[in-house]
This record gives C-alpha cells, structure tokens and sequence, in this order.
C-alpha cells in the first residue's frame, strides 16, 4: 500500500514538475535580455574614434531626445548638466589627443591582466552580441570600464560571432569573481576565527577557480 | 477512506514536490522584463554610452574630478522608470553609479569622506526594481562596491552580506553563460 502511495506521488512529481517547466519556460519567453542590445550605436565607434566635442554634440541632441520623449521633465538632467561653455574648454582642452587616446581608452576597458596569478587570461574577443531582437544601442552585458578595478566589459569592434563574446563575458566575469574572492578573503583573514568568514572565502575560491577554467577553457578550444 | 486519504495526500505532495523542484531546478536567473516605451530605451541608452565615452576621456586626459562630476549628474538626472523603459534602464543607472563609485573610491585610498552619501547612494539604487532585479553584471558589481564601501567603514558584517549578494548573482550568471557556451 505504502508502495503504490510514492508511486502515485512520483507519477504526479514527474507530470506537476513537467507543466510547471513548461509554464516557466513560456513565462519567459517574453522578457528582454541585456544580450538583445547591439553593443554599440549611434554613439557609438562605428565611426571612428568621436572627439569630446562630438561627444558633446552628441549628448546634447540625446538631451533633446529624452526631452522630447517627456522623460524627465520632473526633474530635468538637461538644464543641469555642465553648461556649454565649460563643455567647449574642455572639448578644447582634450581634441587635441582625442584620436590616438580614445583607441587606448578602448583598450582600457578590457580587463587588465597582471594583477592576479590566478586571473583568467582573456583574449581579445569581440564584443557584439549577435541580435535577434532590434538593434538598441545600449549597455553591453557587462559594467563599464574602470580604471583600477579589472573592468569587466566586452571588447569594442563589432561584428564578433556570439560565441566568442560568450567567452569574453565569461572571462569578465571571471575577473570580476576573483576580484570579489581577493576581497573576501582579506575580510577573512581578519576575522579568522568566525566560520562565516571562512566558509564564504572558500565559496568565493571555488567560483573563481571554475570561472577561471570555463574563461581557459573558451580562450583555448583546443585545450577543451 | 483510508485507501482515498492515501491516494489524495500522495497527489498533493507530489505536485508539490514536482512543482517547486521544476521551478528551482530550471535555474532562478530570469531575463529582465521588457520595455513597454522602446524609444525611451533607446533615447537612454545613447545618452549613457555616449555620456560614457566621454568620461573615457576625462578619465584619459587625468580629469577625474570631471569625470566623477559627469558620472553624477548622469545618475542623479532624469531617468525613466522601469515600467516605461524596463528593467534594462535600471541595469544602465547601476553602470553609471557603480563607474562612478569606483572612480571616487579609487581616487581616496582609505575612507572617503563621502562615504555614507556614497552608501546611501548605492543602497538606494540597490534597491530599484523592489531590490528584486534579474542577475545582471552592473547589478552585481554595485552591491560588491557597497561591500566595499562598509568595509571602509568597518562594517564588516554587512560588507560580507553584500559580497555574498555580489557572488550569488555572478554564480548565477556564470552558470548561464557557461550553459550558453556549450
């Protein structure tokens, strides 16, 4: 009897589990995914390397879109914003390097490569996600650059095929995991004797350790 | 009766037990909702990538203060609200935020002066969506900086609470994108 009771019950895990997959599964079929972004627009370098008082051009007009769009009129970023003459010192004060340096600010948002013996090494992937939605300019599925921290961010040319920013994003994150375990693990030190210290420094290693190898693993297809 | 009870309490449990192994096993990561206004979205998304670009070069010619400055009034400035825009706006200001704290702390070594602006800064946008956001990179990188920050500020129980946030929501993403390589 007690038999033919947890078959009854499997049978209606197996068949309540099913539906229920299925029910997540269309749920989420129409939700948006930072991915669907294209990752770079109209702002964007497809034109080059844009000089600050392009930039600044630029912003202005997105401004006005916004305004015009009604967003913000609580509380305006617009008029707030620098005022235009000190925008145009400054245009005028950075033009000058604009071109070669906007090309080495480009490569500062890659993920620096010293500073950990266990970082995963990252190759220059590009960073497009191939879209299947509208292309939207808009945030790369990783933060933007830092100076000091590795950035985590995709690279900058397009036209990158989507396994190879799969692994770029993998790497970032990577960088970004073994940065949070260097940190956690100084806190743990400091506080040796407490378990939760502990216990969380050894979570943050074995993440690491496995983001590292999934980023060596798509870096080198032939290692795999 | 006792045949009838057996075979009711079998039933409920089991489509207990299947639904919420159904729901937990296939992943808890969700993407982000949709915008209902895409050209808000769009208008957005320009002005940031553009507003950030441009502090790439701040950042570059060694104008930090500019750049922290810009990154400010980004964030502090108009923003459309999630319903409008999505849950993708959202992820955009926490960039913002998140590239501007950095800066600031990268610029003071020990506790920044600001720290607890810096805090309430963060915690606030942590808290956008209902504190309920899908796993995202921005996301993650902000609650690790508030880790950060409550370190700085000695609170080291908190600060460990954020990183567990920040390393919860990398494992998920993670775990996605590995899926995704294979």
């Amino acid at each position: 009897m007690i038999r033919k009771h947890h078959r009854i019950m499997w049978a209606v895990v197996f068949v309540s589990g099913s539906l229920a997959s299925c029910a997540k599964d269309s749920m989420s079929e129409r939700t948006f995914a930072a991915s669907d972004f294209s990752q770079r627009g109209a702002a964007g370098v497809e034109e080059g390397h844009p000089s600050v008082a392009s930039l600044q051009n630029r912003l202005a007009a997105y401004e006005a879109q916004m305004s015009a769009l009604g967003i913000g009129e609580d509380s305006p970023v617009v008029a707030t914003r620098e005022d235009v003459a000190s925008r145009e010192v400054k245009a005028a004060e950075l033009d000058s390097f604009s071109d070669e340096d906007t090309a080495s600010v480009a490569e500062s948002t890659q993920p620096s490569r010293e500073s950990r013996s266990r970082r995963p090494r990252v190759k220059q992937h590009s960073a497009a996600p191939s879209v299947a939605a509208p292309s939207v300019p808009g945030p790369s599925s990783m933060p933007s650059a830092d100076t000091e921290e590795a950035a985590p961010s995709v690279a900058e040319d397009e036209g990158g095929d989507e396994e190879s920013t799969t692994c770029t994003n993998i790497c970032a994150l990577a960088d970004a995991v073994c940065g949070l375990e260097a940190r956690i693990c100084s806190l743990a030190n400091k506080h040796s004797e407490e378990a939760d210290y502990r216990a969380l420094c050894v979570r943050a290693g074995q993440d690491c350790e496995r983001a590292a190898v999934a980023c060596d693993a798509c870096s080198d297809p032939q290692g795999r | 009766m006792n045949h009838f009870t057996r075979w009711s309490s079998g039933c409920i449990c089991g489509l207990v037990v299947g639904v919420v192994l159904a729901w937990t096993m296939t992943g808890k990561a969700r993407d982000a909702r949709p915008p209902q206004d895409r050209d808000a979205l769009v208008a957005l998304a320009q002005l940031v990538e553009t507003e950030h670009r441009r502090v790439d070069l701040l950042v570059k010619a060694g104008d930090r203060a500019g750049a922290i400055r810009a990154l400010e009034q980004i964030a502090d400035g108009a923003w459309p609200s999630e319903e409008r825009a999505g849950e993708a706006a959202v992820w955009m200001r926490h960039d913002v935020v998140g590239r501007l704290v950095r800066l600031e702390l990268d610029d003071t070594p020990a506790v920044p002066p600001h720290l607890e602006a810096l805090l309430g800064r963060i915690t606030r946008r942590l808290n956008d969506g209902g504190g309920d956001l899908p796993p995202n990179a921005f996301t993650a990188r902000l609650a690790g900086l508030q880790g950060e920050l409550l370190e700085r500020a000695g609170r080291d129980q908190a600060a460990l609470a954020s990183y567990e946030v920040a390393l919860d929501m990398n494992r998920l993403l993670l775990d996605a994108l590995i899926k995704e390589d294979l």
